[in-house]
């Protein structure tokens, strides 16, 4: 695998908060990440855009809420007490509301070096490479740092919102 | 997050029922009567309209929500919730529905749903916050396309 320039990664260091999703390790950019939310019970969106499991109040916002393992191609495993919601941080990305990721445990903020990024390998991952900016070698564990665009680019496209007549009136 | 909505939002009261494991509110005054199952003539023309129910003189047509909401077809309902609608053409339908939770007095918002997790069914029009959870607002006079309204009224004028 080869290190991504320094060029794509300006600062030296950069915080990744890292959690375990379908039985992988992953990460994201710690800037993107709004708040850790415990997991509780989703209001279910029926005919929603695809990997949407629903939606969730969060301090009067309704905040929907992402298959993660889904979106990744992954296993999702069931809700346990470790499972919470990473709520994205509204202005990231350009998004005009809140999302939330669902995921299995949330496990640290890692420091990591420009240096150790390496590029997606086009082989041998269980995530599609498209949906990664990088990865990182962890203590011996592959961290896939997760592309937030490309994974967010798919849902939305797959809102094709069926708008009715008005009613007559 | 979207705009209080300006229709439904007036209500005072919300009905509180599920469809599945989906949790749905209307505004109160949409609501007629709730029956019991055993008040449906069955009568299937297509996949959606599960026969009527006479109120008065009137004959409503029952619809089953499920492949709208495009979940799996249920079993037999637990009830029939007759609403009224704003349209002239079908100023009252009925729907299936597996569950009534009662009607919620303390709504503290009701809103659009997030773009993110808009639905594809056009009667999902919202999303009310009941207490402490989150219900799917259900605007009756979208239940039905316009298209299909005028063919349902023929149905039900035709006996």
């Amino acid at each position: 695998m080869q290190s991504i320039s320094a060029e794509t990664t300006p600062e030296s260091y950069r915080q990744y908060l890292t959690f375990e999703v379908g039985g992988e390790n992953c990460g994201l950019l710690l800037s993107e990440v709004q708040e850790v939310v415990e997991y509780h019970p989703i209001t279910r969106v029926p005919a929603a855009a695809p990997f949407v499991l629903g939606v969730f109040n969060l301090r009067g916002t309704v905040v929907p809420v992402l298959d993660l393992a889904g979106r990744l191609g992954l296993t999702a495993r069931p809700v346990g007490l470790r499972s919470c919601f990473l709520v994205l941080r509204e202005d990231a990305r350009e998004r005009a509301s809140a999302v939330a990721l669902l995921c299995d445990a949330v496990e640290q903020v890692r420091e990591t070096a420009a240096e150790d990024l390496q590029e997606p390998p086009s082989l041998g991952t269980r995530i599609p490479p498209r949906l990664l900016t990088a990865v990182v070698n962890a203590d011996g564990r592959i961290l896939h740092l997760l592309d937030m665009s490309s994974l967010l680019q798919l849902t939305r496209e797959g809102t094709p919102r069926k708008v009715a007549p008005e009613p007559p009136a | 997050m979207g705009p209080l909505l300006a229709d439904s939002s007036a209500a005072a009261q919300y009905f509180c029922f599920a469809i599945g494991e989906n949790q749905f509110a209307t505004a109160f005054d949409h609501i007629l009567m709730v029956l019991e199952p055993r008040a449906l003539i069955p009568h299937p023309l297509r996949g959606a309209v599960l026969g009527s129910v006479t109120r008065g003189t009137t004959r409503v047509p029952v619809l089953d929500l499920a492949p709208a909401l495009e979940l799996p077809v249920s079993g037999a309902p637990a009830g029939l919730l007759v609403l009224r609608t704003r349209s002239p053409i079908l100023e009252e339908i009925a729907i299936a529905i597996d569950r009534v939770d009662g009607i919620a007095e303390n709504v503290r918002k009701v809103q659009r749903l997030p773009a993110l997790a808009a639905s594809r069914a056009a009667c999902i029009c919202g999303i009310v916050h009941v207490t402490d959870s989150l219900r799917l607002l259900l605007e009756p006079s979208r239940v039905v396309p316009l298209e299909e309204q005028q063919d349902l009224a023929r149905w039900r004028a035709d006996g």
